[in-house]
């Protein structure tokens, strides 16, 4: 799996950078989803 | 102390003779120092659980044995010092720019195993089987066979090094091995990741693996599938070293590490299938296959042998109707069929077609059926930040991918995954955390590739930190019980109080009754803490007392009872404050009702009534912001004078 050496590093584009943080935060966003009742549980939980 | 010794002396051996079985067949040459210390762990430790099979049939699973085993490890380990320990010709890499704070987190995960192996033993599925059956071996000086499907007449190979564990150091030991063990996967996936990734992403890779929620929930515990992960990785590299190679004897240790994991779990048999067909790549095809089979064979076949010696039927009950076994009191026909469409009706609740054999592991991730467990004790989320990052990886070097020994793991993993599926088997997602390390490792090292190629790697970075961040945060949840343990100086009876329903009852066992009586049970937890004879009348898993929809005669229920000369009765619910059973619930079990039935008969005594409080998640009740439920249970005195309902 080594990266091909006749090709250089690439500069990634402002669309590039976008798209990825977008996506982790989306995805993780998405996956905290699925704890809701959970979080709900902490907050409605006495003393809180 | 005695627990730390015996754990030492454990790792000792197992590296011990991991290293004099691949040493001197040149299997660690060429790797790194701690890959050889790691992988010379995993495959003694199965070669220790191997082993150990033997003295236990024979009737001599005691403490000298096991020491006499230990010393020839130790000394096997001696012997090959020079394969484990010899020069790294790896070239020393300094350390990076997070290191110390990886290492540091990596502290933080360890020192909370280490309180949860501190503590007393309360994870339902040990305390059922994954520790109560190496007790009871220990206790007896022997392998018993256990006529109960899926967790009692089952492969036990890793098991045999718990009751080594046990018999050597008691519970202390038997908690802290499984904690060792769990971080020997760690350390294993960090060896093989080293030959990819720099320093810090193979820490990085380490530290998400160990604080996988799936690792968290069952690695400090006596489930298996995190010491599995160790066999599968060493599996799946010397595989695809074997494809590569066309030696015979990376193709054996192939073999044997797949056996290994076949003699531990029924699962293990599909990556024997996975990894032997991975055999057929290479150009010696068959020569590799059959190298590969007989090893694994020979590595898996015991509890294979065990079960058919018993039952006639090697995977007990799976083969029951193609064999057309006859009706015994451990198995009946009439039961099997029942068992088949109501036991997998739970256990598979995705229907197994192309779309869901596609979507299922996105599906596992966001939106999980609570059935397989994939949501607080799943694979974090890890797997799905990271995956644009690797496929973007798989089509850029996708001309290199193919020629690199990981393509073969990967491979594997993804028969594996493919066998998984549309066998029918169950769907908890822990089962395949097997060869998750093999996934995650394909995943981490194309993704890395790819952004450190598009610069992107701060990104990267910022999913795998904050994966780490939240899987942290969840085992911080989860160690507050662990820590209350150790910090408020518990008594081992609180800290089971708190964390074991129905446990008043079991302290009343123990104190009154003795190695003459026989209680049945049907809650599974309460088997490891019981200290007098108990049989689990599991209503699905057994037939020796009858409890499934089927059965509807007291009068039989009774026979079976006093046929197996049970003494008590435990009723861990469905009983009021003056013992009195209830059988009005449409969901009263079997037990309960001919429970009263014998009652009336005057063939049941009460003798004592205990509240009972049912805890649904012990990490979440323990930070308060879970409920619990409360009740009664109760323990019945069976009269001895023949009577009948």
């Amino acid at each position: 799996m080594d990266p091909d050496s006749r090709s250089a590093d690439r500069t990634p584009s402002t669309a590039l950078r976008v798209a990825l943080w977008g996506w982790v935060a989306l995805a993780l966003a998405a996956w905290l989803w699925q704890f809701r009742p959970l979080i709900e549980a902490v907050f409605a939980s006495p003393g809180r | 102390m005695i627990a730390i010794a015996t754990v030492s002396l454990l790792w000792l051996a197992c590296a011990g003779f991991g290293a004099a079985a691949l040493g001197p067949a040149g299997l660690l040459d060429g790797r790194a120092r701690g890959e050889r210390i790691a992988v010379s762990f995993a495959a003694g430790t199965g070669f220790f659980g191997w082993v150990v099979f033997f003295p236990g049939i024979a009737g001599w699973l005691t403490a000298p044995a096991v020491l006499v085993l230990c010393g020839a490890g130790v000394l096997c380990g001696v012997a090959a010092r020079r394969h484990l320990l010899g020069p790294d010709d790896t070239p020393a890499e300094p350390p990076g720019r997070w290191t110390g704070l990886l290492i540091a987190a990596l502290l933080v995960a360890v020192s909370m195993d280490a309180l949860e192996a501190y503590a007393p033993p309360a994870d339902a599925d040990s305390l059922a089987y994954h520790f109560a059956l190496p007790k009871q071996f220990a206790l007896a000086g022997a392998i018993e066979f256990v006529p109960r499907v899926i967790d009692g007449a089952a492969p036990l190979l890793l098991h045999m090094s718990y009751a080594a564990a046990y018999l050597l150091g008691g519970e202390s030991a038997l908690t802290l091995w499984t904690a060792l063990t769990g971080w020997m996967a760690g350390g294993l996936l960090y060896g093989f990741a080293r030959r990819y990734l720099a320093r810090d992403w193979s820490l990085a890779a380490m530290l998400l693996f160990m604080t996988t929620p799936a690792v968290l929930s069952g690695a400090g515990t006596g489930q298996v599938e995190t010491r599995l992960a160790m066999f599968c990785l060493v599996g799946a590299m010397a595989a695809a070293d074997a494809v590569r190679s066309g030696k015979a004897a990376d193709a054996m240790l192939a073999g044997a590490m797949a056996g290994f994991y076949a003699g531990t779990k029924y699962m293990g048999l599909l990556f024997v299938a996975s990894a032997g067909a991975a055999m057929l790549i290479n150009r010696a095809r068959w020569r590799m296959a059959f190298t590969f089979a007989v090893a694994a064979a020979i590595a898996g076949f015991q509890w294979y042998w065990w079960n058919w010696l018993h039952t006639g039927d090697p995977v007990f009950p799976a083969l029951f109707r193609l064999l057309g076994l006859p009706d015994s009191a451990i198995w009946m026909a009439a039961h099997d069929r029942w068992f088949r469409t109501s036991y997998f009706a739970i256990e598979v609740p995705i229907a197994r077609d192309i779309a869901n054999f596609l979507t299922f592991p996105l599906f596992a991730l966001l939106d999980p059926p609570p059935v397989i467990e994939a949501g607080r004790t799943g694979f974090g989320p890890l797997p799905l930040l990271i995956a644009p990052f690797a496929a973007a990886g798989l089509w850029r070097f996708r001309h290199h991918v193919l020629r690199s020994p990981l393509a073969v793991a990967g491979l594997i993993a993804g028969g594996f995954y493919l066998l998984w599926f549309w066998s029918g088997i169950s769907q908890r997602i822990r089962h395949l955390l097997p060869i998750y390390p093999i996934v995650l490792l394909c995943l981490v090292v194309l993704a890395q590739r790819w952004s450190a190629r598009n610069r992107t790697g701060h990104i990267l970075a910022a999913a795998a930190g904050l994966s780490i961040a939240i899987q942290i945060g969840g085992q911080g949840i989860q160690s507050v019980n662990f820590f209350r343990y150790a910090a408020q100086g518990e008594s081992r009876d609180a800290f089971l109080m708190r964390n074991l329903s129905g446990y008043p009852a079991v302290q009343w066992i123990n104190t009154h009754l003795g190695r003459n009586d026989k209680v049945l049970v049907t809650e599974r937890e309460l088997v490891y803490a019981i200290d007098v004879p108990v049989f689990l009348a599991h209503s699905d898993l057994q037939t020796q007392v009858e409890l499934s929809p089927l059965a509807n005669d007291p009068a039989r229920f009774a026979r079976q009872v006093r046929a197996l000369g049970i003494t008590h009765f435990l009723l861990a619910r469905g009983v009021d404050a003056a013992g009195n059973i209830a059988t009005e619930s449409p969901k009263a079990a079997r037990i309960e009702r001919f429970a009263n039935a014998l009652r009336h008969a005057n063939c049941l005594d009460l003798a004592a009534v205990f509240p009972s409080r049912r805890i649904s998640s012990r990490a979440l009740t323990t930070i308060g912001i879970w409920p619990t439920s409360t009740g009664y249970g109760a323990v019945y005195r069976l009269r001895e004078t023949p009577c009948s309902p």
